[in-house]
């Protein structure tokens, strides 16, 4: 389970990226997040998996803190970040075997788990090039691939779905459904409705750091009267202009699932 | 377009270069004194360090001045060596900018499908190239314009020597400039970015050695530096040489010129603006006819020759899963991802792994021409032992056995300090932000970098030495000692450096160059080094003139040497493990 308990996070003097974000996730579950650009998706995602600290707040991930208990914590879980350009100097296959080897995969599962996920995302063939040479979506599903390969019970994406080729983003959704119906966590962000529809448990909306709904499709339907679209609903939570947080009630029936 | 609106569009090309070519956010919750950053306290505080260092490196470079022309005041001797200097940084740092720059950086195709000129972006590429050359000129500075003062030069034309003496860089970047240009326009090296940077480390390097070596090998002729150009020279190679290092030959007669011949100072002083004028507006007119042409081939991946990039990706794509996958701790994980690197990239490899391996053969070259000139004769090995041996007789090795371990310390803590270790963290760059995410014992990716480290810094300068002391015969006991000394003053320089580049990580580096490039680490270490040297060199003198047993003498200096080693190893650990946690990227 991941406990998400009042994270705040602001950049340097600006305005608070995340504002009280209290969130929990069962095991079980695709969870998604959803928000506009710059609505503070990343920044909670950074928080959860230690790369930045919380100004206030903790994340216990299957019992351990983020925060306190950092090693064990992230024993737990595997993150795909939002930028893919990171160890452009390594062949695919040697970043594989690296992230392999950092979270003491077992040899023999390590060989054909690599070539299995390598060759369901048509990657196997340019696994002995650099990634540098790769093009954005294909640095994408090599670090999606190394998530797989960890293979932990938590799986953190944020937004994994960007640059993928249909195939592959079909591929994906499979191994989520799959991953959280062993009773594991898969938590992922999206700007795209049409991805959280199909495939999401529950999602939380944000918007300017502020969670303004959590719940499921439906419950998100009902509470907007079910007339309107997912994209008006949608539209409306994150106003730009008007600050349009949902009653607190709302949201405490929401969270009681 | 006025003249001024186009020098504005280039200028203005030119910062937002310099100024995109970082891209990466890195969050900073630096705190300095327990002032967090953006605060009043830390402004100050930043700024009264930065003013410390200026101080400490103006005074570093006036001292240099000042002694030089303390002992000689030979003032065209110095412009020489000022000059010389000058233009081997920018031929060891200087071109490999310009060239990936202009050829293969990322933003290029931004730029291409833009409206503008090759003629706006080949300017202001050079403008920010000589920008960056001249800032690091700009430590020689204080030390020339001492030197003109002492010579007797008024501050005026003091001042205007030292613009003059920044300038000379001009025609010889130029013409550097060019000869890669050409090379990337007409040879297959173009092909390949990586194949362009092997072939310019391998170049660079061969020119550095070649340029020491002469620099040395004329300080150390008889006559030393002011023969070697007394006039401007006659012949037809000297008027090459006089027309392609115009600095170098008219600068000294300005210097000199400047307090006796007013009149014929300024003519000189014109002539070598307009010929630096000349050689900027060459290299200007020549590239821009096929820049736009090269660049867009060199993007679409092949060029000239259409067939080689296409075979070089496949030989290197064909890989063997099972010899692929090596099981590994998670220390030598760390250990094969930096020597992954290092075959993936030459120029890295270049820039950190070598420095270790020249600097030894540098200091053969002091070596060899100041005893070539002591004796003034040519030596051959078994003099050098013959000497050795003359030179210890008991009562010397017992004098000089201190001196000696402390010295080896002091040349490896230099040595391993300015090798790898001054950007083994900053090599991370963003992947820095996986790291975070991973479960990965940072005790273990420090011990990790330290023996990546000392893999590239120990073996061969130690094997040199090793095989010098055993050239002069020295004794067993004194032996281990030079060689246990030798791994804890790396141990100790490697340490220290790497928790300098932790404590002011450069995580946003576009390129090996601007991992090299980092002034400030440059100069603590060097300041560093000589605290250290002076502090053990005084160690040592104090136990040879205390009439002490050899091996007690040995036991202590060792001892502290070790004592010195782990507090570097134990601070790396410590401090550096709780910045890293607190980097936010
Ligand atoms: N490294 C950073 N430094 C300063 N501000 C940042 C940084 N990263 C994100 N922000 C700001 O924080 C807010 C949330 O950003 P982010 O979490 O990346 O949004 P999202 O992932 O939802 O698009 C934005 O306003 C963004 O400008
Ligand atoms: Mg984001």
């Amino acid at each position: 389970m991941i406990d998400i308990q009042h994270l705040h996070k602001t950049y340097g003097n600006a305005k608070k990226a995340n504002d009280d974000i209290t969130l929990q996730i069962y095991p079980g579950e695709i969870f998604g997040l959803l928000g506009p650009n710059g609505s503070g998706k990343s920044t909670l995602f950074k928080q959860m998996t230690g790369i930045i600290q919380p100004d206030y707040g903790d994340v216990i991930l299957n019992g351990h803190s983020i925060v306190s208990d950092s090693l064990e914590a992230k024993k737990t879980f595997a993150f795909v970040s939002d930028t893919p350009d990171n160890f452009l100097q390594l062949k695919g296959i040697e970043y594989l075997n690296f992230v392999a080897n950092i979270y003491q995969v077992p040899n023999k599962e390590k060989a054909q788990r690599i070539e299995s996920t390598a060759r369901e995302f048509g990657m196997y063939d340019d696994l002995g090039k650099q990634i540098a040479s790769y093009s954005h979506g294909m640095r994408q599903k090599i670090m999606v691939i190394g998530a797989l390969v960890v293979n932990p019970d938590i799986w953190i994406l944020d937004e994994p779905m960007v640059g993928l080729d249909p195939r592959s983003a079909f591929n994906l959704k499979n191994k989520m459904r799959e991953h959280a119906d062993k009773d594991n966590i898969v938590i992922f962000s999206t700007h795209v409705l049409e991805v959280a529809e199909q495939i999401v448990d529950r999602l939380a909306i944000i918007n300017k750091g502020h969670l303004v709904f959590v719940g499921t499709v439906d419950q998100l339907r009902e509470m907007n009267h079910s007339d309107k679209s997912l994209e008006q609903i949608f539209l409306e939570l994150t106003d730009t202009e008007g600050e349009n947080p949902l009653s607190q009630e709302k949201l405490d029936a929401a969270q009681g699932v | 377009m006025t003249v001024s609106e186009k020098l504005k569009r280039i200028f203005m090309l030119a910062r937002v270069m310099s100024k995109s070519d970082s891209t990466t956010r890195v969050v900073s919750s630096n705190k300095l004194f327990g002032q967090p950053e953006g605060s009043f306290g830390y402004k100050v505080i930043k700024a009264i360090i930065n003013v410390f260092f200026i101080l400490v490196m103006v005074g570093y470079s006036a001292v240099f001045g000042f002694a030089y022309m303390g002992a000689t005041s030979d003032i065209r001797s110095f412009s020489q060596l000022v000059i010389l200097a000058l233009i081997v940084i920018v031929l060891l740092f200087g071109i490999y900018n310009v060239g990936i720059g202009m050829f293969y950086s990322q933003n290029l195709p931004s730029y291409l499908t833009m409206p503008i000129t090759s003629t706006e972006l080949i300017s202001a590429r050079i403008l920010g190239f000589l920008k960056n050359t001249l800032m690091i000129g700009l430590m020689l500075i204080p030390a020339y314009f001492v030197a003109s003062l002492m010579y007797g030069n008024g501050i005026l034309w003091s001042l205007a020597l030292c613009v003059m003496v920044l300038l000379s860089v001009v025609p010889i970047a130029m013409i550097a400039l060019l000869i890669t240009f050409f090379l990337i326009r007409f040879t297959p090296l173009g092909n390949s970015e990586n194949i362009f940077k092997g072939v310019y480390g391998v170049v660079s390097t061969v020119l550095s050695i070649a340029m020491v070596y002469v620099i040395y090998s004329v300080v150390y002729s008889d006559q030393g530096l002011s023969s070697a150009v007394n006039v401007i020279p006659e012949g037809a190679l000297e008027y090459f040489l006089a027309f392609v290092t115009p600095g170098y030959f008219l600068i000294p007669q300005i210097s000199e010129l400047a307090t006796s011949n007013l009149g014929l100072a300024l003519v000189y002083s014109l002539i070598f603006l307009v010929l630096c004028a000349i050689y900027l507006a060459i290299a200007v007119l020549v590239m821009r006819k096929s820049y736009l042409g090269i660049v867009n081939t060199v993007i679409a991946g092949g060029k000239l020759d259409d067939k080689k990039p296409e075979k070089i990706k496949e030989e290197s794509s064909h890989f063997n899963l099972d010899d692929e996958l090596k099981d590994r701790s998670q220390l030598a994980s760390f250990i094969a991802l930096d020597f992954n690197r290092f075959r993936r990239n030459p120029t890295l490899f270049q820039q950190f792994a070598l420095a270790p391996i020249l600097m030894p053969i540098f200091i053969m070259f002091v070596f060899y021409f100041s005893s070539k000139k002591l004796f003034n004769e040519e030596l051959g090995i078994s003099d050098y032992t013959q000497m050795g041996q003359a030179l210890l007789t008991p009562e010397v090795i017992l004098f000089a056995s201190a001196m000696i371990v402390c010295f080896t310390f002091v040349i490896a803590f230099y040595v391993g300090s300015l090798g790898f270790s001054y950007s083994a963290f900053s090599i991370e760059g963003k992947s820095f932000s996986s790291f975070k995410s991973m479960p990965i014992n940072f005790s273990t990716y420090f011990t990790a970098k330290i023996i990546t480290c000392l893999i590239l810094a120990v073996p061969v300068p130690l094997i040199m030495f090793v095989a010098g002391a055993l050239y002069i015969g020295l004794s067993p006991l004194h032996l281990i000692s030079f060689i246990v000394s030798f791994l804890l003053g790396s141990l100790g320089g490697v340490s220290i450096a790497m928790l300098f580049d932790v404590l002011m990580p450069k995580l946003d580096a576009n390129n090996e160059q601007e991992l090299r490039n980092r002034p400030l680490n440059f100069i603590i270490m060097v300041v560093l080094a000589g605290v250290m040297t002076f502090a053990l060199m005084a160690l040592g003198l104090i136990l040879a003139t205390n009439e002490l047993p050899v091996y007690l003498i040995l036991a202590i200096v060792l001892g502290v040497e070790a004592v010195l080693a782990l507090i570097s190893f134990v601070l790396l650990i410590t401090l550096g493990k709780s910045k890293l946690l607190s980097i936010e990227i």
